[in-house]
Order: C-alpha cells, then sequence, then structure tokens
C-alpha cells in the first residue's frame, strides 16, 4: 500500500492471505474438529445432525419415507435374468463387515463414520457378476439428479464398498438412508446413494 | 543474479500453469457431455458479468472511499485498516446468503444452525475496535516521531 492509495503487490498478497485465513479459520470447524470451537460462519456443526452425521438431502425432501419404512421393501440385485430380492433382515443375515470411511459431501463438509453392512462386491457375485462389469445403483427416490448413479468395477469391487446397514453403531436413520444405503471409498457425497431400490449389473 | 533468478522462476510457473490448464482443458473436452460443457459456458459468462459488473464497480467504490478515510495515514496504518475490512466485507458476503436461506423455509434442519447475524455483527464489532486501535497507534506514533524530531532540533 503506498500513500497515494494504489495498492501494491505485497498489499494484496496480504490482504488476500489474512482473508483466506480467517474465512478458513470461521468455516472450516464444520470438518475439522479442532477448528470446531470457531466455526462461526459455516453452514453445519461438526458432528452435528442424526447419529453424529451432517445431512444433505432429508428423506421428507427426497419424499422416500412411505417407501423406505414400508416392511415390504426389498433389494433388487438383477444381473440380466438372474435377480435376488433381499429382506433388510435377510441382509442383515449376510457376512456383515465394518468400514471407517468419509462422506465427503460436495456441499463443502467431510465427516468420518463407523458403517456396517454387506460388502457390495459380495451381492454381486451372488449373481455372477464378473469382476471388470460396472454397476448402475437406483435409489426409492421419486425423482431426483442422482437418483440413479453408475458405479465403475474399481468401486464396486473394493472390499470397502458397502451396502451400508449401519452407522456409528446404530440401525440407519431414516435421513441417511434407511433401510440400505451405499458407502465406498473415494466418491463424492452425492453417489453414496441412499435408501437404496436396485442393484444392476451393466453389461 | 537476483533478477534472473526471479525471471526464471516466473517463466517456470507460466510453464507449469499453462501445461496444467491445458490438461484441464482436455479431460475437460473429452470426458464431458455436450449439455454439460454449455451448461459450464453460461455459468463463466455469467460469472464474468456479476464479477464485471457489480463485484468490480463495488470494489472500486469502497476502494475510493476506504482511500479517502484513510488519507493522512502511514501507509501501514492505511493498509491495515484497507485488510480488516476486507477481511469483514468477504465474511459478510458469505454469511448474507445463509441469512436469507434461514429467512426462507426450509426443512433440514441440521443446516443453517447458527445465530449468524449476530455473530457477524460480533466480528464487525472486533473489527471496528481492531481498526480503532490501529489508528490510534499510528497517530500516537507519529506524534511521539514528532515531538522527538523538534528536541533534537531544538
Amino acid at each position: 500500500m503506498s500513500d497515494s492509495g494504489k495498492t501494491t503487490r505485497r498489499g494484496l498478497l496480504i490482504g488476500i492471505g489474512a482473508t483466506a485465513a480467517t474465512l478458513i479459520a470461521l468455516t472450516a470447524g464444520q470438518s475439522f474438529g479442532v477448528l470446531s470451537s470457531l466455526n462461526l460462519f459455516a453452514p453445519r456443526r461438526h458432528g452435528g445432525g442424526p447419529q453424529g452425521l451432517p445431512v444433505t438431502r432429508t428423506a421428507e425432501q427426497a419424499k422416500v419415507a412411505p417407501t423406505a419404512l414400508d416392511p415390504s421393501w426389498r433389494l433388487r440385485v438383477i444381473d440380466g435374468p438372474s435377480a435376488h430380492e433381499y429382506s433388510r433382515e435377510q441382509l442383515l443375515g449376510l457376512e456383515q463387515t465394518d468400514a471407517e470411511l468419509p462422506i465427503a459431501c460436495v456441499e463443502g463438509w467431510s465427516t468420518d463414520a463407523s458403517w456396517c453392512g454387506v460388502r457390495l462386491h459380495d451381492l454381486l457375485t451372488a449373481v455372477r457378476a464378473p469382476a471388470d462389469a460396472a454397476v448402475r445403483l437406483t435409489s426409492l427416490e421419486p425423482k431426483g439428479h442422482y437418483r440413479t448413479t453408475t458405479m465403475g468395477p474399481e468401486f464396486a469391487h473394493d472390499p470397502r464398498t458397502l451396502v451400508a446397514l449401519e452407522v456409528n453403531g446404530e440401525p440407519l436413520d431414516l435421513d441417511h438412508g434407511y433401510p440400505a444405503r451405499i458407502i465406498a471409498p473415494g466418491r463424492p457425497g452425492v453417489l453414496q446413494t441412499k435408501w437404496l431400490s436396485t442393484i444392476e449389473v451393466i453389461r | 543474479m537476483r533478477q534472473r533468478t526471479l525471471r526464471a522462476a516466473r517463466a517456470s510457473c507460466a510453464v507449469i500453469g499453462s501445461a496444467l490448464t491445458a490438461v484441464g482443458v482436455y479431460f475437460l473436452l473429452t470426458t464431458e457431455p455436450p449439455a454439460a460443457l454449455v451448461g459450464l459456458v453460461v455459468w463463466l459468462a455469467a460469472a464474468v458479468l456479476l464479477h464485471d459488473g457489480v463485484f468490480a464497480p463495488a470494489v472500486h467504490l469502497v476502494n475510493r472511499m476506504l482511500d479517502h478515510g484513510s488519507r493522512g495515514l502511514p501507509s501501514r496504518a492505511a493498509l491495515s485498516v484497507r485488510i480488516l475490512f476486507g477481511v469483514g466485507a468477504m465474511l459478510t458476503l458469505v454469511v448474507v446468503p445463509e441469512l436469507v436461506a434461514q429467512a426462507r423455509p426450509h426443512v433440514n434442519p441440521t443446516i443453517l444452525v447458527g445465530d449468524y447475524a449476530v455473530r457477524l455483527a460480533a466480528v464487525w464489532g472486533v473489527i471496528l475496535v481492531v481498526t480503532a486501535l490501529v489508528v490510534t497507534w499510528s497517530a500516537v506514533r507519529t506524534h511521539r516521531r514528532f515531538v522527538r524530531r523538534q528536541s533534537t532540533r531544538g
């Protein structure tokens, strides 16, 4: 900054650095526990929401409550003519796997959680899906940009990719995708399909 | 020697930056469907309009006002005041959309949970107090220097 009112390069850099540092300090606490006491302006609180996890899209917004809470809900795993159907109880009867994975939402928050459920790989093996096949995941949501998503084989057959039934030691909250949802490592939150309805092998 | 090192550093930054941009453009054009590219162009055009039509004139205006207000202050104090107002303005730009969203009906109880208006007012209070301290400190320093100069002359 000079006396003539013109901004010098150093002044500009100091200003940008100070504003960026302040913004990070006052908002990053929604994702980083160490900064949560400084979180004045982020839209979410760290550890807020049911079961200690924030919710981007609620069951009410997605209009899924009637179908998700229906006792006749079945998860359909389809590979051409071969199809398997599982109730939640049947899924709970299969081998359960634990995974510590974050939900990293494109809306700017990220939170780690302990998930428990059935490996997607096991369900795909049951319908004899090839190891290099992608899958199409469909949610119970009647509409929404991410009602159906495609997952490549590198994710579908990862041993940490689960059809999750529990989070942080409790059955999934309706807002977190009850009766079953996808949780996979390294995928943005919008692709971690909640209120799972069908898993279809793409050949 | 220093000039040459600086020039080399700038040139390498330019080369690395251009190469990374080229990689980004290549993947953008080869992986995104045409509809997404059209959407991107519209978004970027709107961003340019918003920046050049609204943001830049507003910043210029505020800058002129700050210039006027900090006239007579030593350059360091003027820089501090400008940075403090910059921080406050940026936080305001972040918080106003949150206040607008809070005022509208929303069904997700896990977002927009803070009392953002009170917090923003508190932060502006701190900014004003610090600004006052900087200006006072600067005035005291200038005065002391003036007195010292006068006494050595005398």
